[in-house]
This record gives C-alpha cells, structure tokens and sequence, in this order.
C-alpha cells in the first residue's frame, strides 16, 4: 500500500477524497443530518473558500470574515425588507396606507418613512409587515426578481466595499497589524455598530428577512410541470451553484498569473514589488473579491435563517474562527484541502454535539448539576474548546494540513511547444 | 461643551490606569513573541473571574465589615498568580513550540486566538457549571455592588476607583526599577531588542521570555481583577471587545516600547469614556433631548486604530519629536 503510494503520489489524494466520502456517508444517518445541514456545509465552504483565497493564497490574515458575511445578511434583513416594501408601495400605491389603517395601534402615527425604518428596525412592525410584504412578493415573478437581483447586487457591492473599508488602514503594513484592524474592525461593527443601532436592522432583537427567491409559485404557471419546491431546496440550489462557482474561480485564479503573483505576495512582497506590483493595491483588490465572496455567502444563509442577528448569528467564532480551523486542517492555498477540511470539522463539531447530552449525563453527577443544563453548556463550549485544540495540534503536527499547498500548474508541454 | 463631572472623571482615570497596565502587557509580550497575542483581553477576564469567585465563596459574607477591604489586595494578587501562570503556559505550550517548528506570524497569532477560544469556552463553562455560594449563577453578574464606597472631597466614588491609578503607577514604577536597577531586568531589555547578542554573553533569553510572559499575564490579572468593579458585567465574552481597546493603546504607544505602552494605554483609556460622554452630553444640550450614545464607546478605540495606523504607524514612540518641533518653529518663523 505504502509503496503504491510512492509510486503514484496522485493515489494519496485519491484516497483521502474516497475516506473523506466514505465517511460523510457513513455518517449522515448517523448524526442525523438533514438537507439544512447540507446546504449549512455549502455556505461555510464559500466562506472557507473565500478565506483560503485572502489567507492561504494572499497572505491577509483575515480575522474579520464574520463581517463580510454579516452585511450579506444585512444585505435581506436591514435592505432586503426596506426594498420589498418599496417594490409593493411602486407596484399597488396605498399599501403603507393600508397598513397603518390595519395596525392603528402599532403604525397608527407613523410617517412612511418611519414606517420604512421601522420595517426593519423594530421587531413587531418587521414581524407583521415583512410577511404582509413576502405575501405580495410572492404573488410575483417580476417582483421577487427583482427583489432578488437588488438583494444580492447590494450583498456584492458592500461586501466589496466593506473589505477594502475594513483594510484601508493597515494595507500597507506588516501582517499583523493587518490582522488586529480587519479583528478589531469585524468585532466592532457587528457586536457594537450593528448589534447596537436598532434603525440598521433590528439591533440586538435582529430582523425577520422578506425571502427572496423568483417564487416557484409563480413560476408553476408557466411551466406547468414543477409542483411547489421548498425554500430550503431553492436556497441549497443556489448555495451548491455559488460553491461550484466559488471553487471553480478561486481554482484559476490561483493557476493563472495572478494567482502566482499572489503567492509570491505571500512569500515576500519585495517580489512583486519589483516587477512594479503595488502591494496595498494588490491586497484591496483581494480583500474587495474575497469579501463580496463571503457576502453573497452570507446573503444565501439568511434566506434559510430568516432571523437575523447580528452579535448572536454572526459571531465571531462562528464565521471567523471555524472557517480558519477547516482552512488549516484542509491545507492553506489547496481549495481541495479546504473544501474536504471544512466538510471534516462541520461533522466533527455535529457529532460532538449530537454525544454531549451522554457526556454530561456521565459529568454531571461529579459536579453535581442537573444533567440538562451541564448537556446544553457542553454543546455549546466543547465543539469551540475542541476546534481550538484541533487548530494547535493542526499547526504542531502538520501545518501544511492534510493536503499540501501544489505548485502552480504550468503549460503543458505540447502546448510549450506549439507557442516555441 | 458640557464637561464630565468628577465622579465620572475619577471613573475614567482608573479605567485608564488598568488599560495602561493591560497594554504594558500585551506589548511585552509582542516584542518577546514578536506576535500580537488575541487572547490578552480574555486574561484580563480571567482575572475578573477570579475575583467574582472570590467575593461569591469568600468574601460577601464580610460585606460592610473592615475586614472586607482586604479583597482589594488579596484578589489582585491572586489573580496576578493564577493569570500570571495561564499566560506562562499559552507561551510554553503554545507559542514557544510552534516558533520552534517555524510556524510563521499567520500561524502564531490564529494559535493565540485559538488559545482566546479555547480560553473563553472553558471558563464560561467553569462559570455556569461551578457550585455557587452566593450569586446562584456566577456568569455576567456585575459586582458593582460589591465595591466599597467612598467619598474624597465631597465626590463620591468607590475604592477601586481611588486605589487602582495608584496601584498601577506603584506597578509601573517597580517594573521601570527592575528593568534599569537590577541586574535580571537589564538582561531582560537586552534579551528583547537583541536575543542573539544577549545569547552569547550568557543570557538565558529562555528565562527571560518565560518571565515576561508571567508578568504580561500576572498584570493582565491585578487589571482585570480591578475593572471587575468598572464593567457592567464579568462574562467571558467581554475579553473580544477589551482587546479592541488594549491594541489601541498598545499602538498609539508603538508596539515596541514599555513606556509608550503606558502612556497610549492610559490616554485610550481615559480618553474613551471622556470623549463619549462629553459628545453625548453636549449633543443633548444641543438637541434639547436625551441623547445616548455611549454603547457606541468602544468605536473610540476602533477609531484610535485607524487614525495612528493611517498617519503614524510606529506610534507616539516612533514620532520624529525633533523633526516636528523643528518644522513648526520653521512654520512659525515664516508666518
């Protein structure tokens, strides 16, 4: 086996994809897994990639991705909801009106444009007019496209535009002070700014989304053929397409000349500043692609989990912390080894939470606390405690990760010698 | 303008003099580790632990009695142990091994915030799992009752408040005497601007780097043990938003010197809470109605980040003085 492998050293990363296979199969009616965790390990594969294309390949330390996923949330909580009711008020004038006559008691003396900043802004006007609004959309092809379109353009440009914000300052210094603004940055704008302004969306109670989705309803007159397909199944449809497109893109990127470019950025940016490459320029433009990535990440998550909360959804463990354990363990700058390391830890942190309950039920006698408290704080703190430990050992033992860093492809030979 | 009243002012200096010490922390421990370590502000939590488990096992029994004062010296201390030690092992089991391996900047600072994770997680467990004397349930409890109270002059503050810049000069001065009296400081200076210099004159810089990390760690505590008085609640969480304040500091100061470390923790420090209630205050009076804004504190900090970054990355330390008295002198004699 041992010299199988020597002898064909592609068969090494043959293996571990057919073990990595056998074992998400294995273990889904195992730990239970439902369609929602599928399309779950799709988002945070995007994210992963997205991180794996700035750190693995780029050198940026991200430690602010939790952010760049957030404002791809706000993108349907705090302007997804504000657009769809503006869509139904252009569409059928009076709607406003018919709300404040409905809810007298909770709209009664709003102006409208109270009423759009209360829309996302404040949980039980969100609650009732967002669905009031979903119901409208709905009933539209045209209107929920563009809801769509509009959602999703404005996840990719603030996504965008938040990475070269979140950077500007330390771009042109050493990785570490780099590290310390996109951390304090992402940290301060989700759990302060955002978490703290109840007119952005919804502050610390968040904001219910108006989904999004071109309504297959609608669609079903015109086709005829397709019965009503479930959110959730539109959503990972979309999710899976986005990863597909994520991974084919990050893929060549890293084999074409930028790609290369980057990599010696990495290694030492006198390189690339000797053949004339601005390195702060260079890494805006990484930071604006890799954010807008994480965003639309972000913006498909939140059609799945309508609430949005800022501090509590998107913390910083979640989407900044879990990403970069399943990039290490993958191996940085190999999207192979990022996607298989993402997979690894996402079943690894369900399974611990799926054997806490008979963890505590063994502790919890020892310390002498009820057994369904000790099991709801072990399925919270031991997954995070474990992907810390697995993070240091990770970097202890193999750093490159399970499968290594490759050499860029070059041209192959025939094609060589059809350009000489 | 409306200025701050005294008490808040006698508030916002304490709150600076623990940030001064947690910066002299941090920054210690990046010119021994040249990395910026995430999980200093989870060390200063620990020590607000510590001392909530303190006064819920130990001391709200003496509540009012002047046998109670004695927290003011016995929980500092303790923590200054305790965190002390969990910052010597973050280096030795951590830190240190990975250098040794070549793990680069990228891979030590994601080892130190998966330190701050592994760090947080255990002790918001320890807290929710711990049999409680007192409070029922230790985790985000605010000991704000539980500090002394005071009066000096007519203010009326509490003894935290008063003890704690004091406690920090007294630290600050003992720290400047051991570095230029003794003969263990002066090879600690050596050992952190020229380890391999200081390595072949004898120097164990092992020794020196492992007692650097104890006191980063042991001031990280006495600070944190103080500010569990100030904060509105010791939870674990806390440390990811401390940690925004103490690099502000720790840059304004430069990253590479004790003294500026002081200076830029103190500064952020007190001018934070200052800044914001004074912009609060005076856009109520400008407003004529209440206008609240100091759950947005913190984007001081955040905002010092930026600002010294964009204009002075080497910090108040790195600054030219020379360079910029003389160009204003020249600017002053032409206009």
């Amino acid at each position: 086996m041992a010299s199988l492998i020597a002898r064909y050293p592609r068969l090494q990363s043959l293996l571990i994809v057919v073990i990595a296979a056998a074992t998400i199969i294995l273990a889904l009616p195992l730990l239970g897994l439902t369609i929602t965790d599928v399309f779950s390990i799709a988002i945070i594969l995007i994210v992963v990639l997205a991180l794996n294309f700035m750190a693995g390949y780029a050198g940026i330390p991200n430690f602010g991705m939790a952010l760049f996923v957030y404002i791809g949330a706000f993108a349907l909580a705090g302007v997804g909801t504000r657009v769809a009711l503006a869509l139904v008020e252009l569409t059928s004038p009076g709607f406003i009106e018919l709300l404040r006559s409905s809810y007298p008691l909770i709209l009664g003396d709003s102006s409208s444009f109270e009423v759009f900043v209360r829309v996302a802004g404040d949980p039980m006007v969100n609650r009732i007019v967002t669905r009031k609004v979903e119901s409208v959309i709905e009933a539209s092809s045209i209107l929920s496209l563009t809801l769509t379109l509009a959602v999703f353009g404005f996840a990719i440009i603030a996504g965008a535009l938040t990475g070269v914000l979140a950077s500007l300052a330390a771009v042109r210094l050493r990785e570490d002070y780099l590290a310390i603004v996109l951390l304090a940055f992402s940290e301060l704008m989700v759990s302060v700014v955002f978490d703290q302004t109840d007119a952005l969306a919804g502050g610390p109670n968040g904001a219910w989304v108006v989904r999004p989705w071109p309504r297959v309803g609608a669609l079903e007159g015109l086709a005829g053929l397709l019965g009503t397909i479930p959110d959730v199944l539109i959503s990972l449809a979309v999710g899976l397409a986005v990863l597909a497109a994520c991974f084919i893109y990050v893929e060549r990127m890293a084999n074409s000349p930028m790609g290369r470019m980057l990599r010696a950025m990495r290694d030492d940016d006198l390189t690339i500043r000797v053949y004339g490459r601005d390195v702060a320029v260079t890494r805006l433009k990484v930071m604006a692609i890799g954010a807008a990535m994480a965003s639309i990440a972000g913006a498909i998550y939140a059609t799945v989990y309508i609430q949005v909360k800022a501090a509590d959804t998107y913390d910083r463990v979640t989407w900044t912390f879990v990403p970069w354990a399943m990039m290490i363990l993958g191996g940085m700058a190999n999207n192979w080894g990022a996607v298989l390391g993402g997979i690894i830890v996402y079943l690894g942190r369900k399974a611990i939470y799926y054997y806490a309950p008979a963890i505590a039920s063994v502790i919890s006698p020892i310390l002498g606390v009820e057994a369904s408290i000790a099991g709801d704080i072990l399925r919270a703190q031991l997954p995070n405690i474990l992907v810390g430990v697995l993070i240091i050992l990770v970097l202890y033992l193999r750093p490159q990760g399970i499968i290594p860093e490759k050499p860029s492809k070059t041209l192959s030979r025939r094609e060589i010698e059809a350009i000489t | 303008m409306v200025l701050p009243s005294p008490e808040f002012t006698i508030y916002s200096i304490a709150y600076g003099s623990s940030l001064a010490l947690l910066c002299l922390g941090l920054t210690l421990t990046y010119m021994t580790a040249k990395v910026p370590n995430f999980a200093h502000g989870t060390l200063a939590i620990l020590g607000s632990a510590i001392t909530l488990i303190l006064i819920d096992r130990v001391y709200y029994q003496f509540k009012g009695e002047p046998l109670y004062y004695s927290i003011y010296i016995v929980a500092p201390l303790v923590a200054f142990l305790i965190v002390g030690l969990t910052a010597l092992i973050q280096y030795l089991l951590i830190l240190k091994p990975l250098a040794k391996r070549g793990v680069g900047v990228i891979g030590l600072m994601i080892a130190t915030l998966a330190f701050d994770v592994i760090l947080v997680n255990m002790l918001t467990m320890a807290l929710y799992l711990a049999p409680s004397a007192y409070f029922g349930k230790l985790i985000g409890q605010s000991l704000k009752g539980f500090d002394a109270g005071i009066s000096i002059l007519g203010v009326v503050t509490t003894f935290s408040r008063i003890v704690m810049p004091f406690v920090a000069v007294a630290l600050a001065i003992t720290l400047h005497l051991f570095l230029t009296r003794t003969k263990f400081g002066i090879a600690m200076r050596a050992s952190i601007e020229n380890p391999s210099l200081a390595r072949t004159l004898g120097i164990d810089v092992d020794k020196v780097y492992m007692v650097s990390w104890f006191l980063a760690g042991g001031l990280a505590g006495v600070s944190g043990s103080f500010l569990s008085f100030i904060i509105e609640s010791v939870k674990p969480a806390a440390g990811s938003l401390v940690i925004v304040s103490i690099f502000a500091g720790s840059i304004l100061g430069g990253l590479g010197s004790i003294y500026g470390a002081l200076i830029g923790g103190f500064l952020v420090g007190f001018m934070e809470p200052m800044t914001t209630i004074t912009l609060q205050n005076t856009l109520t009076a400008l407003l004529g109605k209440a206008v609240i804004i100091t759950q947005y504190q913190r984007l001081f900090s955040l905002l010092v980040v930026i600002v010294v970054l964009l204009l002075a990355p080497q910090g108040l330390t790195g600054l030219n003085y020379r360079g910029i008295i003389g160009r204003a002198r020249r600017v002053g004699g032409v206009g």
